[in-house]
C-alpha cells in the first residue's frame, strides 16, 4: 500500500461514510470525496485502459481535465460513458465501471494491441486500410473492426428515464470560474449593485484556494468572501455548472449538473438543466491547466499531475504515494513537495533548471526533501503502477547530459507549466495569442469592448495577490460598462496570504525529456487520451503535415473528449521545435464549444418523445378521435386520414369513402387550409401582383382560383380567394404552403411594396373549413342552413354566401376539389363542433359519410387536380398546364423570370394522368420509361399521385412526363427500382373524371 | 378520463375550447408536496384587431378614445381600460382584448363604426384562447418557455412580449406579479398547454378551469 487516506485533514466530511462500488468492489468514502479521490485514497492504481492502445492507465488530474480515469457511470437508461473520475462527487450507492477493458481492467484482452503498437503510428490507419485496394468499401469493412477494437466507452443502450430542463437565464455580470479571482469579481461587482452570476463547475466555491491546506490562511480568505457571496440577494451562485460554450451577443451555454451526485433525480426534479444565460457583461476566470511532461512511461498509472497530488493531499486528505518523485522546472513543484514530505512521504524534487533560489533549496533540505538541480525524470518504471523512475541530467531543452539513475518510487509528480483554460475567450474572440515571457497562449485583446473580460490564470496572473486584483480589475471594469460604481474589496486583496515559498510564477518550461538527439527514450506521450506520442509528432513532420490543423487530423491530438486539455500545448511545441520555429510560428488551433461533453439530454430539454415539436390540431380534432378516425401527421397538423366505420384497413377505407362522395355525399375536415385576411383599400391591386391571374374583375361575393409564383418563375402555391368586402379578401393556400406565402406576403409588404395600403393576418386559427361533396350536398346542406337560398342560380359555382347552420354563422364557399357538387362550409373554429355535429345529425337521410384525406387525395387524383406532389418546387405553370392563367396584362411576382428559354424546353415533364394496366398500383415516385428500351437513368419522368379509383375502375395516377401531352394514349413502363416493381401504363388526360365540370357546376 | 365534448348548453351555443380534454382540474403536486403553480385557461371574450397605415394613430383615435383609450399604447405595456385591454403589436397594428359580454359588445360596436379605407378591421375573438400561470414560481415557470427576461424590472406588470414558447408564436402578458396570461392559436393550444405543464412538473401545479369569463364595465 502507498496511497493511503491521512487520518486528518481535507474538506470531506468524515461523519458522513458512503460506500460506491467500481467494477463491482465495494469502496470506502466520505461525502465531499470524488470517485477519482476514494479509489486514490484505497490505493486503486489502475483504473482506466487506453483508447487505441488499451494501456493501463492511473488517475492523471484532479479536475475537467482529466484524460485518463474515463469509466462508465450507473446503469440502464442512466448509464453515461466517459465520465471523469476527478468530477463524480462520491454518494451512496454510486455505480462505476471501467470502460475499454475486456474482461477485466487488470487483464485486458484488447493490451496485445500494445504489442503491435511499434505499428501503430500516426496515419497507421489510412496508409494499411485505405491505400492497398484504393477502395472505399474495403476502408469501411475494415473500420467497423477497428471501431469495435478502439472506441472510448459504451453507449446507452436504454431510453433515460430522467427529464431535463432548458432555462433562459439573465444577468447584469456573469462570472465563469470560482476560484480566487472569480470570487473577487463577483464580490466586488456584488458590492457594486449588479445582478451577478457565479459559475463554477466544481461542487465547491474556491478553486486553487481547495487544494491549500485547511484552516489555514487560504481559508481565512476563501470564507468570508464565500460567505457573503452567498448572503447576497443579488448573487446567484452556481455550482456544479460547466460553462460550456460562449456566442455573439453575451450569450453563454451552461449546464447544471442538479442531480448527478444522486443515485437519482428527486421524483419531478430534472437531472441537468441547460441554462441559455444572457449576460451583458462577463468575466472569464476559468484557471489554468498543469501540463504534462514527455517522458517514457509517461502515462503508467502514478504519473500524475504535481498540483493534483497537492488536490488530493489537502482537499481530500489522500497521500497518493509513499515515494513520490517530482519532475518540472518551476518554483510551484517546491510547494508540493514540502506539503507532501511533511504528509509523511518519502520525496525527490528533479528541477531541471540549472539554478533555483536559495530559500527554494534551503526548504527542501529543511522539509527533507532529496532535491536535485539540473535533473528530470526519463523514464517510469513498473508495468501497471509505477515502481521507479529514472532520472537524468538534463539540459534546457530537456536534452539527457549523461549516465540515467533509477530510484525507487511509487508515484510521480509532473509539472510542464500552466496553461490558462482560454477556450471560452477562444470560442468567442479566435485564436489566442503566444506570451514569451509566460510561456502560454493568453486571450487575444479584441479591440471593441465586447462585454467579456478575462481574469485570472487565465488572463496571466500568477501569484494569488495578482489573481485577486485581475478580478477585481475586469469587474470594476464590467461595472463602469454596466453604469454602475465599482466597488472596493481592497480588504479582500489585503488578505491574501504571504506565499510561504517564492510564488514567483516563473513558468516551467520542461516539455520532454529525451536523448542527445531529441529523440524520445521510449513511448512518451503527448495525447493520454487519444494514445498520441511525441514519436507521431515526429513522424508527422517526416511526412509533411508540419501546420498545427494537418498534425491534428493525422495524429488526431487534441480531437478526444478532452479536446486535448492537456496535449496541446505538448504537440505543437514539438512541432515547432521540429521545424525550428517558435510557438507562435508554429501557430494554434481554435477552441469550439462545448468546453466538456454535454449530454444530448440536456440541450434537448422537455422537447423529447411526443413534446419533440408541436402538433397542430384541428378546432375538429377531438371529433374525428371519438369517431373513430386513424389520424395521420401532415407537417405540424394531425388529420383524419381514413375512418375505421369505412373498412378494415386504409386501401379498403378510402375507396370506399371515395366512391360513397361520388354516389352520395361526404364531409371532410379541411381546416389545415391556410387562410390569410387581405384588408386594405389596395387589396385587389396586391391580389393582382402575387397571383398570376388577374383580381380586379372580382365581384363582393364571388371567389376565384388562383396561383401564384416564386420569384424563380416557379409554381409556389394555389387556392381560392373569395371577396369578402370591398377592401377585405379571404385568401385560402394549400396547408403545405400557409406559411410561406403569409411569410412572402409580409415580406413584400413591408419592403418592395410598402406603399401598398394593404395588411394580411393569418385566419386559419379563426376559421375552421368542412368540405361537403357529392351529388348530396346541396339537398343536405339546405335542410340545416338557415338564411340562404343554395339553388344553382343562386349559389353557382364559384360564388360564397352566408348563413346559420345549428345557430353558428357560417360562410359556405361553393368550389369543388373533389369534382362532384361541393361547398366549403367556413364556421368561426370555436363553432365548428357544432357544426360537424349537425351536419351528421341531420346527414343519415342523405347519406352523409365522413371521409379522411386518403379519399380526398384520391377525388382530387380522379380529377386531375394538382396538389403539394405537383407543386413541388420544380414545376411551371405550362408544366402543369395552367399556362393559360397567367394575364399577359398585369406584372405578378415570377412574370419575367417565368419565361425563361430554359423552362419551354420541350423534354420538360408535363402532367398528364396515368392509367395502370393490371391489378397493381403504381408508387408514388416511380419512374416513367418508353415502352421499349433499356431502364437507365431517370427516365422521361416521374409519378407524383397515386390511388386506386372504384368509380374508374382501376389504378391511376398523375405524372410528369417528358412532352406528356403530346404522348396521349402512349403505352409507357412504371419503374419502381427500390420496389422492384415494374407496371405498364397508358398516357392520358390526367382528367380522369367528369372533365367538363358537369357535376361541380350542377 | 376524458370529457364529453359539450357543444351546445342550456340550448345556448357555447364556443368549444381547444383544451376541454386537457384542463380538468387536476393536482400534479411537487416532491415537497404542494402545487406552487395553478395553469388554467382564461379564454377572452373576445380579441379584434385595428390595422391602418401611415396614418394608423388618427384612425385608430376614435374608435380607442369610445372604449376609453388615450393612447393607442406601446409596444411593450398593455393598456387597459376596464374590461378591455390593448395590445399595441407594430407601428400600424394593434390587438383589443375583452373579458365579458359588455366589453365584447363595446368593442364591437366601436370596430365597426370605424371600420373602412384608413382602418382594417378584423374580428379574431375565436383564433387565440389564453393560458393563466399563477403563483410565486409563475417566473421562473415562463424563463422555461420563452427566451425573455421575465424578472420584474425588464418585465413589469401590464408588460407585454410577442414571442414564441415551444416554438409556438404567442404574445405573453403580466396582469399582476405573480400571474401571466399566454394568448395562443387555438390549433396549437394543447401542445402549448402539455409543454407548460411539462415545465411546471419540478416546482408543483394545479390545473383547473377559471370560472365564466367576468362581465366588468367599460
Amino acid at each position: 500500500m502507498s496511497g493511503r487516506r491521512l487520518e486528518s485533514g481535507g474538506r470531506i466530511d468524515r461523519a458522513k461514510p458512503v460506500t460506491l462500488r467500481f467494477d463491482g468492489r465495494p469502496i470506502s468514502a466520505f461525502r465531499g470525496d470524488t470517485l477519482a479521490s476514494a479509489l486514490l485514497a484505497q490505493d486503486e492504481r489502475l483504473v482506466a485502459r487506453s483508447f487505441k492502445l488499451h494501456r493501463p492507465r492511473g488517475v492523471f488530474s484532479a479536475g475537467a481535465e482529466e484524460p485518463n480515469a474515463l469509466v462508465h457511470l450507473r446503469a440502464g437508461g442512466r448509464h453515461e460513458p466517459n465520465a471523469r473520475m476527478t468530477q463524480i462527487e462520491a454518494y451512496e450507492g454510486l455505480l462505476a465501471s471501467s470502460q475499454n477493458a475486456w474482461p477485466s481492467l487488470r487483464a485486458d484482452f484488447g493490451a496485445v494491441a500494445g504489442l503491435a503498437s511499434p505499428a501503430l503510428g500516426a496515419g497507421f490507419y489510412y496508409k494499411t486500410f485505405m491505400g492497398p485496394l484504393r477502395s472505399t468499401r474495403f476502408w469501411m469493412l475494415c473500420e467497423a473492426a477497428i471501431r469495435r477494437a478502439a472506441g472510448m466507452g459504451r453507449p446507452p443502450r436504454d431510453p433515460d428515464p430522467d427529464a431535463y430542463e432548458k432555462v433562459n437565464g439573465f444577468t447584469d455580470l456573469l462570472v465563469v470560474g470560482g476560484g480566487p479571482s472569480g470570487l473577487a469579481a463577483a464580490l466586488a461587482a456584488a458590492r457594486a449593485g449588479a445582478e451577478v452570476t457565479l459559475v463554477e463547475q466544481d461542487f465547491a466555491l474556491g478553486g486553487s484556494l481547495l487544494s491549500e491546506p485547511i484552516g489555514g490562511a487560504h481559508d481565512a480568505l476563501l470564507i468570508p468572501m464565500r460567505a457573503e457571496l452567498e448572503a447576497a440577494p443579488n448573487v446567484r451562485i452556481l455550482t456544479r455548472t460547466t460553462a460550456f460554450g460562449a456566442y455573439e451577443s453575451g450569450v453563454f451555454g451552461l449546464i447544471e449538473r442538479l442531480s448527478d451526485h444522486h443515485t437519482a433525480p428527486p421524483p419531478g426534479q430534472p437531472r441537468q438543466r441547460y441554462w441559455v444565460m444572457r449576460a451583458r457583461q462577463a468575466v472569464l476566470a476559468a484557471g489554468a491547466i498543469e501540463r504534462p511532461i514527455g517522458f517514457a512511461g509517461n502515462d503508467r498509472p502514478g504519473v500524475m499531475l504535481a498540483g493534483a497530488m497537492r488536490a488530493y493531499l489537502h482537499r481530500f486528505a489522500v497521500q497518493v504515494g509513499a515515494k513520490i518523485v517530482l519532475s518540472g522546472a518551476s518554483d510551484d513543484l517546491y510547494e508540493v513537495a514540502a506539503d507532501l514530505a511533511a504528509s509523511g512521504a518519502e520525496v525527490t524534487l528533479c528541477d531541471a533548471r540549472a539554478e533555483a533560489p536559495q530559500t527554494l533549496i534551503d526548504a527542501m533540505r529543511e522539509a527533507g526533501v532529496s532535491h536535485r538541480l539540473g535533473w528530470a525524470v526519463a523514464k517510469s518504471q513498473g508495468a501497471r503502477e509505477i515502481e521507479g523512475a529514472t532520472l537524468v541530467a538534463v539540459d534546457a531543452e530537456g536534452r539527457a547530459l549523461g549516465p540515467m539513475e533509477t530510484v525507487r518510487c511509487d508515484a510521480i509528480g509532473v509539472s510542464g507549466g500552466w496553461t490558462p483554460a482560454v477556450h471560452l475567450w477562444s470560442q468567442r474572440f479566435g485564436k489566442p495569442i503566444y506570451d514569451q515571457a509566460r510561456d502560454a497562449f493568453l486571450p487575444r485583446p479584441v479591440g471593441r469592448d465586447q462585454g467579456i473580460r478575462a481574469a485570472g490564470r487565465m488572463a496571466g496572473a500568477e501569484t494569488l495577490a495578482a489573481r485577486l486584483k485581475s478580478g477585481a480589475g475586469a469587474s470594476a471594469a464590467a461595472v463602469t460598462a454596466l453604469g454602475l460604481q465599482p466597488a472596493d474589496i481592497e480588504d479582500v486583496v489585503d488578505s491574501s496570504p504571504t506565499p510561504r515559498f517564492c510564488e514567483t510564477g516563473a513558468p516551467g518550461r520542461l516539455r520532454w525529456v529525451v536523448r542527445t538527439d531529441g529523440a524520445p527514450f521510449g513511448k512518451s506521450f503527448v495525447d493520454l487520451q487519444h494514445d498520441v506520442t511525441l514519436s507521431d509528432v515526429d513522424q508527422a513532420y517526416r511526412e509533411g503535415y508540419v501546420s498545427v490543423e494537418h498534425l491534428k487530423r493525422y495524429t488526431t491530438t487534441g480531437m478526444a473528449a478532452d479536446q486535448g486539455k492537456t496535449a496541446n500545448m505538448l504537440a505543437l511545441a514539438r512541432m515547432a521545435w521540429l521545424r525550428g520555429a517558435t510557438i507562435p510560428e508554429a501557430g494554434t488551433t481554435t477552441f469550439r464549444p462545448p468546453y466538456t461533453g454535454v449530454a444530448i439530454g440536456a440541450l434537448a430539454g422537455r422537447e423529447v418523445g411526443r413534446r419533440l415539436r408541436p402538433v397542430r390540431r384541428t378546432p375538429l380534432h377531438d371529433l374525428h378521435e371519438r369517431e373513430g378516425a386513424e389520424m395521420t401527421e401532415v407537417g405540424a397538423w394531425m388529420r383524419p386520414w381514413w375512418y375505421r366505420a369505412s373498412g378494415a384497413d386504409l386501401v379498403e377505407a378510402y375507396v370506399a369513402e371515395a366512391a360513397h362522395v361520388r354516389d352520395y355525399v361526404g364531409m371532410v375536415d379541411v381546416s389545415t387550409l391556410g387562410k390569410i385576411a387581405v384588408q386594405g383599400p389596395d387589396a385587389a391591386e396586391f391580389l393582382n401582383r402575387v397571383y398570376v391571374n388577374g383580381w380586379k374583375s372580382l365581384a363582393v361575393g364571388r371567389l376565384r382560383y388562383g396561383v401564384m409564383l416564386r420569384e424563380d418563375g416557379f409554381v409556389m402555391d394555389d387556392g381560392a380567394t373569395a371577396r369578402l368586402a370591398e377592401h377585405e379578401y379571404f385568401m385560402s393556400t394549400t396547408t403545405a404552403q400557409a406559411a410561406k406565402v403569409l411569410s412572402m406576403a409580409e415580406h413584400l409588404l413591408q419592403t418592395a411594396w410598402a406603399d401598398l395600403k394593404t395588411h394580411v393576418t393569418s385566419v386559419t386559427d379563426e376559421w375552421a373549413a368542412i368540405a361537403v361533396a357529392g351529388p348530396n350536398a346541396r339537398a343536405l346542406l339546405s335542410s340545416v342552413c338557415r338564411g340562404a337560398d343554395l339553388s344553382r342560380d343562386a349559389l353557382p359555382n364559384n360564388h360564397w354566401t352566408e348563413a346559420t347552420l345549428s345557430g353558428a354563422p357560417i360562410r359556405l364557399h361553393r368550389m369543388s376539389y373533389s369534382g362532384e357538387l361541393a361547398y366549403e362550409i367556413y364556421v368561426r373554429s370555436g363553432y365548428a363542433q357544432a357544426v360537424w355535429s349537425a351536419l351528421r345529425a341531420a346527414g343519415a337521410p342523405f347519406q352523409l359519410k365522413a371521409y379522411g384525406t386518403e379519399a380526398m387525395g384520391a377525388l382530387r387524383i380522379e380529377k386531375g387536380h394538382i396538389a403539394g406532389a405537383e407543386i413541388d418546387g420544380r414545376t411551371t405553370l405550362r408544366d402543369l398546364g395552367l399556362e393559360r392563367m397567367a394575364s399577359r396584362r398585369k406584372p405578378f411576382v415570377g412574370g419575367v423570370l417565368k419565361n425563361r428559354d430554359a423552362l419551354f424546353d420541350p423534354e420538360r415533364p408535363r402532367l398528364v394522368g396515368l392509367r395502370i394496366r393490371g391489378e397493381a398500383g403504381a408508387q408514388s415516385g416511380s419512374l416513367v420509361f418508353p415502352k421499349k428500351g433499356a431502364l437507365e437513368g431517370h427516365g422521361d419522368g416521374w409519378v407524383s399521385s397515386v390511388a386506386y379509383s372504384k368509380t374508374l375502375g382501376g389504378h391511376i395516377a398523375l405524372a410528369l412526363v417528358a412532352r406528356g401531352p403530346d404522348r396521349m394514349g402512349e403505352e409507357v413502363r412504371v419503374v419502381n427500382f427500390v420496389g422492384e416493381q415494374e407496371l405498364s401504363a397508358e398516357i392520358v388526360s390526367p382528367h380522369f373524371y367528369d372533365p367538363d365540370g358537369t357535376r361541380q357546376n350542377g | 378520463m376524458t370529457e364529453p365534448i359539450d357543444t351546445a348548453r342550456n340550448g345556448v351555443l357555447q364556443i368549444a375550447s381547444p383544451l376541454a380534454l386537457t384542463t380538468a382540474p387536476s393536482d400534479a403536486p411537487s416532491a415537497a408536496g404542494a402545487a406552487a403553480l395553478r395553469i388554467s385557461e382564461a379564454r377572452p371574450s373576445a380579441l379584434w384587431q385595428l390595422a391602418g397605415w401611415e396614418d394608423f394613430e388618427a384612425a385608430a383615435h376614435p374608435p380607442l378614445a369610445a372604449l376609453g383609450f388615450t393612447d393607442s399604447g406601446d409596444y411593450r405595456r398593455a393598456r387597459q381600460s376596464g374590461a378591455i385591454g390593448l395590445f399595441r403589436l407594430a407601428p400600424d397594428r394593434l390587438w383589443l382584448t375583452a373579458d365579458g359580454p359588455q366589453a365584447d359588445a363595446a368593442i364591437e360596436e366601436a370596430c365597426a363604426g370605424a371600420a373602412g379605407p384608413a382602418l382594417a378591421v378584423l374580428n379574431l375573438s375565436h383564433s387565440r384562447t389564453r393560458i393563466a400561470v399563477e403563483g410565486d414560481d409563475a417566473e421562473a415557470l415562463l424563463a422555461r418557455l420563452a427566451p425573455i427576461d421575465f424578472s420584474p424590472g425588464a418585465f413589469p406588470i401590464e408588460g407585454f412580449a410577442q414571442t414564441g414558447a415551444h416554438h409556438i408564436s404567442v404574445l405573453i402578458h403580466r396582469p399582476q406579479e405573480a400571474r401571466f396570461e399566454i394568448l395562443t392559436p387555438v390549433t396549437w393550444a394543447r401542445s402549448l398547454w402539455e409543454a407548460i405543464c411539462a415545465a411546471a412538473t419540478p416546482f408543483g401545479y394545479e390545473t383547473r378551469r377559471e370560472p365564466a369569463v367576468k362581465d366588468m364595465p367599460v
